[in-house]
């Protein structure tokens, strides 16, 4: 297949470091990944915000086969989070032992390697999340 | 004038990992199948539509149709790609049944195919995470079986059912599969079975996901000017396509597929037929939770009970589902799938040897999704007595 | 006494990876007697993760250090990451961490090089910036995935972490920078060739001709300008290839080790190449209080040593708790085996498929 997209990289650079959101100002709800208009409600007036990255985990589950580029972060466990901010992702939680995840636990934004194009390629981070440290 | 669209006949190619065959090749033997089951029947398509998800990752082909069709030794028609992810196969169907309805075509071809298992396992679990938000769940390397584990935990936990509880569905699935001609797994799991087959992501087994397998099916739509007269004759009745928010985590509900119930609901409603008639249902079972949140969403059995109310015999509150095995055993060959369900339904209405075991029905239907209900088709068939 | 800096650290910032590998791990693996590692003070190091590296382990700490700091990320004017492992060899570090952490394009951004010490010259670099008013404020990390290659004594300590700090104002600050001072020459004790995964070192001659000479004369060089002393310092931190030069060099610069231990990180963590005496202040910086002296002496091998003399001010104690102190990462951590550390620090060869 081919190689990683360069330009789609750069241009996600502020979803995948800084978790931009929207905030929809009519009827107050936030959503990820952002969009021209409030997935619950319709409107367009909406916000543009970043999250401070803090949330809990709602469900995760542990997968033990992942996609080529992803092999050597197996076991990757992905929680779906509800950030402080009101939105749900599903992304992964790292530094912690697959068994000890459990709902309700806090956790907090922690940038990382996400994929990585061959030796050559480029390294594409983003944020992960991992239990929190307070 | 409206016309009638009628499955003119039906045919396919055992799904397996066909390492000898190309698509090309599978479509081929699809035809020749088709062929063989309705020896009398002048098919004289006017128009080829592909069904097909991955033909350029798999086989690396843009424009399939039209490479498909001059190699089937058609020329001079209308070809068409249909993609719209492994939902592909019904929509095709759907478009079939408008080029008819609307009396541009007299005769369509459809022609489902998929080469899935050209590359090793990662790599085709790469190009089926495609179907993900690309820019979001592909971009962090979630896979259709993690976001399949995570709304099964969800729909076990809300509802109270245990793992062992849910495994009932793969367990069906083989058995009943083992009889059928077009099925890939035909062996039968023991009660046991889930505890020796790994996790793919927990609580979900190997058990619980469809087989990567390559398949072609195909199946002539016409006006009535191709038909097999020698059995019943099966008319698409109605159809119906919805789609929903991409992200289960967003929508108000992630375990209810708002889209199945709505495809569900036109294609009921386009139909001449009551709700009581319809006796079997081929539906999208490629994750064991899809089957039952698939059933409740049609509204087979209210939220939640689709489980405890599965009969042994694949009955549910009077209808049949997945006799034929379903994506579980059957197979999924992602673009395919939807041919091979209507050709299972048509072959049910047939009464063919598969379906022997129930009675003779007049109307059913198959249901195709893309991931967990983002978008929804529904084919509903029925008998013209 | 010779024109003071007196620039400020707004705030600081640690990151050290969870997992740790000790040395007796190490040892078991690779056949030496466990006596090695305790002759040179190393219990554990930390390890970073699969998906850790310079620029994510950069991120870590500068998000701390500007928690502490309480300025704007808009406000920083120049970003230097100064590291011996940089993840692409052409393509600044900098310039990711900067957009990670929200950093408006009207700033500085690169990669220093200069083996430990890159980060320390990024902060005489940012003491200049900011006494110019080029910069209001600039971001100064030290970050390395260090390299040891398997089986060689330096596997021991070569290890993962990072320090990140804000230099500005010194009204604001929580320590001032009051003098400072380098003492630089080519002395090759530890050198790695482009393209070599792993480094070569002179062993022995790392210590004398490289480390001891060098910190001598940066820390011999700025008393003599300031007319500083030992006795003027309530801590000494210096770089920590392993437990015990830091406090071999103390002695000879004449500081009790009671000065020497608050700062020591490398013992429990690894060395952290361009992290280690930067972590180690901030160690420091997580207990001192108002009035206090810090001596730091940053060494790089090539070679060179900084150093700086510190005083806290009052403002240290509403910022420490701001963000984790180096003591509670020390001792947040899971203890890997070998193989796993082989698997996240790349040691495995794997061949494209």
């Amino acid at each position: 297949m081919f190689k990683d997209s360069v330009p789609k990289y750069w241009r996600l650079r502020d979803v995948v470091y800084r978790l931009k959101y929207i905030y929809c100002r009519d009827c107050g709800k936030s959503s990820f990944p952002p969009r021209s208009k409030c997935p619950y409600c319709g409107s367009s007036n909406i916000d543009h915000r970043y999250s401070k990255g803090n949330g809990v985990v709602e469900e995760y589950t542990v997968m033990y086969q992942s996609e080529a580029r992803y092999q050597d972060y197996q076991p990757i466990v992905f929680g779906v989070i509800r950030l402080d901010e009101g939105f749900r992702i599903v992304a992964p939680i790292v530094d912690v032992d697959p068994n000890s995840v459990e709902e309700g636990m806090r956790v907090e934004a922690t940038l990382r390697r996400v994929r990585v194009d061959g030796s050559t390629g480029l390294i594409q981070y983003g944020i992960k999340f991992r239990p929190s440290r307070r | 004038m409206i016309q009638q669209p009628i499955v003119a006949g039906f045919g396919a190619v055992r799904i397996d990992r066909h390492f000898g065959m190309s698509s090309i090749d599978l479509a081929v033997e699809s035809l020749k199948d088709l062929e063989s089951r309705h020896t009398d029947i002048d098919l004289a398509p006017d128009t080829v539509i592909v069904s097909s998800m991955h033909p350029e990752i798999m086989q690396e082909q843009s424009g399939i149709a039209g490479v498909m069709a001059d190699y089937l030794d058609l020329k001079g028609v209308r070809v068409y790609r249909v993609e719209s992810g492994e939902a592909s196969g019904l929509a095709a169907v759907n478009m079939a049944y408008t080029l008819i309805r609307s009396g541009l075509s007299r005769s369509t071809l459809v022609i489902g195919v998929e080469k899935v298992t050209e590359y090793p396992t990662s790599m085709i679990t790469r190009a089926y995470s495609l179907i993900e938000d690309s820019d979001y769940k592909g971009f962090y390397g979630v896979t259709p079986a993690a976001e399949a584990a995570l709304l099964a935990k969800i729909y076990m936990k809300r509802y109270g059912y245990s793992y062992q509880d849910l495994y009932k569905w793969p367990y069906l699935m083989h058995s009943t599969a083992t009889t059928n001609p077009y099925a890939q797994l035909k062996f039968r799991l023991k009660d046991t079975s889930y505890e020796k087959s790994p996790i793919i992501s927990d609580p979900l087994r190997l058990v619980d996901m469809f087989p990567y397998g390559d398949g072609a099916a195909c199946i002539v739509v016409s006006d009535g000017s191709a038909v097999d007269k020698r059995d019943a004759v099966i008319a698409i009745a109605g159809v119906g396509a919805s789609s929903d928010i991409v992200d289960p985590f967003v929508r108000s509900d992630p375990v209810f597929f708002d889209a199945v119930k709505n495809s569900f609901n036109q294609a009921v409603a386009m139909a001449d037929v009551n709700r009581d008639q319809i006796k079997y249902i081929e539906l999208h079972d490629s994750f064991t939770p899809y089957a039952y949140i698939a059933m409740e969403s049609m509204g087979l059995v209210e939220r939640g009970a689709s489980v405890r109310s599965l009969s042994d015999d694949l009955t549910i509150n009077g209808t049949y589902v997945n006799l034929s095995g379903g994506l579980k055993a059957r197979g999924h060959p992602w673009g395919a799938t939807g041919v091979y369900q209507v050709g299972e339904v048509f072959r049910a209405l047939r009464g063919e040897e598969q379906y022997r075991s129930i009675d003779p029905i007049y109307a059913g239907l198959a249901q195709n999704m893309n991931g967990p209900g983002a978008q929804s088709y529904t084919t509903l068939l029925r008998r013209v007595d | 006494m010779a024109s003071a800096d007196n620039v400020g650290i707004l705030g600081w910032g640690a990151y050290i990876p969870i997992y740790r590998i000790s040395s007796d791990e190490i040892a078991r693996v690779w056949g030496f007697d466990d006596k090695i590692p305790d002759s040179i003070w190393v219990e554990e190091k930390a390890v970073g993760a699969i998906d850790e590296d310079t620029v994510t382990m950069s991120w870590e700490a500068s998000r701390y250090a500007l928690m502490r700091s309480g300025i704007d990320p808009s406000e920083i004017g120049a970003v230097f990451v100064g590291t011996e492992s940089k993840p692409y060899s052409v393509k600044p570090t900098a310039t990711i961490v900067a957009e990670a952490l929200g950093i408006p394009p009207k700033k500085l951004a690169s990669d220093l090089e200069f083996a430990c010490r890159a980060a320390s010259e990024a902060i005489r670099i940012s003491i200049g910036l900011v006494k110019s008013q080029i910069a209001k404020a600039t971001l100064v990390i030290g970050a390395d995935t260090a390299q040891g290659a398997p089986g060689d004594l330096l596997e021991f300590s070569a290890s993962s972490g990072a320090a990140a700090y804000i230099i500005g104002n010194p009204n604001q600050a929580a320590a001032v920078i009051v003098a400072s001072n380098s003492y630089i020459t080519d002395t090759p004790d530890f050198w790695r060739r482009d393209g070599a995964p792993y480094p070569e070192h002179g062993e022995i001659f790392t210590g004398e001709p490289a480390y001891f000479h060098h910190i001598v004369n940066a820390v011999n060089g700025l008393f003599e300008e300031y007319g500083f002393t030992p006795k003027d310092f309530d801590y000494a931190v210096f770089h920590q290839p392993n437990g015990k030069f830091p406090l071999q060099v103390g002695a000879k610069l004449g500081f009790d080790r009671e000065k020497i231990l608050p700062g020591i990180v490398t013992p429990y963590v690894g060395n952290t190449y361009n992290g280690s005496a930067l972590l180690g202040l901030a160690k420091v910086l997580d207990i001192a209080k108002e009035d206090e002296w810090i001596l730091v002496a940053p060494f790089g091998s090539g070679a060179g040593a900084d150093a700086y003399a510190i005083r806290v001010t009052d403002k240290i104690e509403e910022k420490r708790s701001l963000a984790p102190t180096v003591e509670e990462l020390i001792k947040r951590k899971i203890l890997i085996s070998y193989g796993e550390y082989t698997k996240m620090r790349g040691k495995i060869r794997k061949y494209e498929r």
